[in-house]
């Protein structure tokens, strides 16, 4: 029996992760997307965890600590749903006939023109 | 008897009678991918006596949380059909558990779930405990998929403008 929180933390999120994956294995199922390219769910929910740290960290360092906490709580509210639109606009590459956009680029354009300017909060 | 009359009727009850209240932040999938993932973690932490309890308390909210809302799209309806039937399940052997049918005891040192010896069938079994609250994972995994599987207003929004902005 798991005994303590260290051995059945590690159960809870490999669910949770799994979780996310097969959601984004939907999404992408969804969206059009075939084959091998669904193998890609798998590592999408990290790739977006570390898109979406390094966006947060970059546009916040700038800001004061009221102004900063005020952005972190609307990142952790708001980048949840630009998640699966994330899978959505990587499906949309995937299933085009030419590779359109780099996928960070992607993700720094909807953070910046569409989730910081539905905020207010869009940095020069 | 027509369907369609008795669910525009249930619409017009629900219009007239429901008060007109705007669901918060917290109202969303997400929140609840996170709350039922925090619940899962602590349901596990220290099993005693109180399992069943706490794993119909577990159940009961989720229930409650299918059962309020009728998805448009055939794939979450699918979904949410097996949340709710799992939950109803879950839910129901807490319950009979919390009864008297089942008590959590340890034996070598190993928490299992006894059924009760004046149950009719199975009285005095026992099983590992773990295998119900991995069970529970099932609807953890639900909950994680559910954000996913319809596409929102701000996605169509972000979408539309993002592809507009890449074909120039």
């Amino acid at each position: 029996m798991f005994a303590t929180m260290k051995e059945f933390f590690p159960v809870v999120l490999a669910v949770a992760y799994a979780s996310l994956s097969l959601g984004v294995m939907i999404k992408l199922i969804i969206c059009g997307v075939r084959g091998p390219h669904l193998i890609l769910s798998f590592l999408t929910p990290l790739g977006f965890f570390i898109m979406v740290t390094a966006a947060v960290v970059n546009h916040g360092k700038d800001l004061r600590f009221v102004p900063r906490m005020r952005f972190y709580y609307e990142c952790l509210i708001g980048l949840p749903w630009l998640f699966p639109t994330t899978v959505a606009l990587l499906a949309r590459d995937l299933t085009s006939n030419k590779f359109l956009i780099s996928i960070p680029e992607l993700f720094d354009e909807i953070f910046n023109n569409h989730f910081l300017n539905s905020k207010g909060m869009k940095l020069s | 008897m027509d369907t369609n009359a008795s669910r525009h009727k249930n619409d017009d009850i629900f219009e007239d009678t429901y008060p007109s209240d705007k669901p918060t932040i917290f109202a969303n999938l997400w929140a609840r991918f996170a709350y039922t993932c925090i619940a899962w973690l602590i349901l596990g932490i220290g099993i005693n006596a109180g399992f069943f309890t706490s794993l119909m308390l577990f159940y009961f909210p989720l229930l409650m949380d299918y059962a309020k809302f009728r998805p448009d799209t055939k794939l979450r309806k699918n979904i949410r059909s097996i949340g709710l039937w799992t939950s109803a399940i879950g839910a129901l052997e807490g319950l009979v558990a919390t009864c008297g049918l089942m008590s959590v005891i340890t034996i070598h040192g190993q928490v299992v779930a006894m059924v009760s010896k004046n149950f009719v069938i199975f009285a005095g079994e026992t099983f590992p405990i773990k295998y119900i609250w991995l069970a529970v994972g099932v609807n953890v995994l639900l909950t994680g998929i559910d954000p996913f599987v319809y596409e929102s207003k701000a996605e169509k929004i972000a979408l539309a403008k993002v592809t507009r902005g890449m074909e120039g």
